[in-house]
């Protein structure tokens, strides 16, 4: 049981972490001038590393559940 | 922020009162119409009452209709007409079955009020680093949020009460927080949510007289999702509803597909002579929330039930400390 107190940490610090390096990262996809295709690129590459983040967070906890939980799930 | 008490108690009365005074004649309703199922977690063939989705939506349409009557703001029609849809989506699937696609596709649908009344602000905050603003993305953001807030919610309805006591306390830490982030006419909006989830566990706690079904379920995460989006807390909200996110996620990264709970065909639980639950040993059986807390050695549904509770309430305390953090750094 206790695991998974330490699993929800872990989810929860993943979070934070997830945010800081979404503030970065976005922080520097600005346009990097005026017009509609620039915009659309700005967007799209945000999409991307949107996307990105949210693979690599899922991904992590995965091998952290792996590793967590080896015991449990017959590992 | 005082004109807004007397709307906040009469709403959260009148959520409270609504769900409590209409489910037991609903229990009787669905009762006398042969509307149960059995409760497999029970000794012999116990038919318990489902749908209660029509009592919890009606606390929610007739709290944020009072709210509406003192405030006329988009944000009560954008959240009463999510939670709305949320509840059909819930109650087409309860009345028939549905394909494995249709609730993510339609929930998808029913974050759609928020979107056209324009309910939300395009900036994602994020505790202590500061914030994003995504104007386009945003709107994937509010689908996304919708999707798996009414998902979680339903697939942590697996024993008696668990559901409505984890929206309990992921409603009203949600609650806390917006109040701690001086976000006052969100928080004032999301209260009845608290009261909805309450009233209802009176009914719901084990022994269940009745079970929300997906109808109600999707009610109560739908309404969650929208005040998340509408209070630009959803971080902190997905903090508070961790545990239901827990199960989700294990579920989903063991059978790696979406699946609805009927097509399993490992359980992830079985049962002792005496009705204890016990962890499944079975390889292909899915992992879930409960098949881990059953790794120690069987359990009753109660103790399953407080043992979820507790991480319910262990991160509802994470989500208010993170809305003082924020706080304390904007």
């Amino acid at each position: 049981m206790k695991l998974l107190y330490v699993f929800l940490l872990i989810m929860y610090a993943m979070i934070l972490l997830g945010g800081a390096i979404a503030v970065m990262v976005f922080g520097r996809i600005a346009p990097p001038g005026h017009g509609d295709l620039l915009e659309i690129i700005t967007h799209v590459a945000r999409a991307a590393v949107a996307i990105s983040l949210i693979v690599g967070w899922v991904y992590a906890l995965s091998k952290v559940k792996n590793l967590l939980f080896k015991r449990q799930l017959g590992g | 922020m005082t004109e807004l008490i007397i709307p906040g108690i009469i709403a959260c009365a009148v959520a409270f009162l609504a769900v409590y005074a209409a489910t037991p004649p609903l229990i009787g309703y669905l009762q006398k119409r042969g509307i149960t199922v059995p409760d497999v977690n029970k000794p012999g063939k116990v038919m318990i009452a489902r749908p209660g989705g029509p009592s919890i939506i009606l606390g929610i349409m007739a709290s944020e209709a009072v709210l509406y009557l003192f405030f006329q703001s988009n944000e009560i029609l954008a959240l009463l007409a999510t939670s709305g849809l949320a509840f059909l989506v819930g109650y087409i699937d309860d009345a028939r079955i549905m394909g494995r696609w249709f609730k993510p596709l339609a929930l998808a649908g029913a974050a759609s009020p928020i979107l056209l009344l324009g309910a939300y602000d395009p900036v994602l905050a994020f505790p202590m680093f500061g914030q994003i603003e995504i104007p386009v993305l945003y709107g994937g953001v509010v689908i996304f949020m919708i999707l798996i807030t009414g998902n979680t919610v339903n697939s942590i309805d697996v024993l008696n009460g668990v559901a409505s006591s984890v929206m309990v306390v992921a409603g009203f830490a949600l609650s806390a927080s917006l109040f701690i982030l001086q976000n006052y006419e969100a928080a004032l909006i999301s209260l009845p949510l608290g009261f909805v989830a309450l009233a209802f566990y009176k009914y719901h706690r084990a022994p269940s007289r009745i079970f929300p079904g997906d109808s109600g379920a999707l009610a109560l995460g739908g309404m969650y999702g929208a005040i998340a989006v509408i209070g630009q807390a959803e971080v902190i909200a997905a903090i508070a509803l961790l545990p239901a996110i827990l199960n989700s996620f294990l579920f989903l990264s063991s059978v790696k597909r979406i699946i609805e709970h009927r097509q399993i065909r490992h359980k992830p639980v079985h049962h002792t002579q005496d009705m204890k639950l016990r962890a499944s040993t079975e390889r292909d059986a899915p992992v879930t929330l409960i098949r881990i807390i059953l790794a120690g050695g069987p359990l009753s549904e109660s103790q399953v039930g407080a043992a979820i509770l507790r991480m319910a309430i262990f991160s509802g305390g994470l989500a208010i400390l993170t809305a003082g953090i924020m706080a304390v750094f904007s």
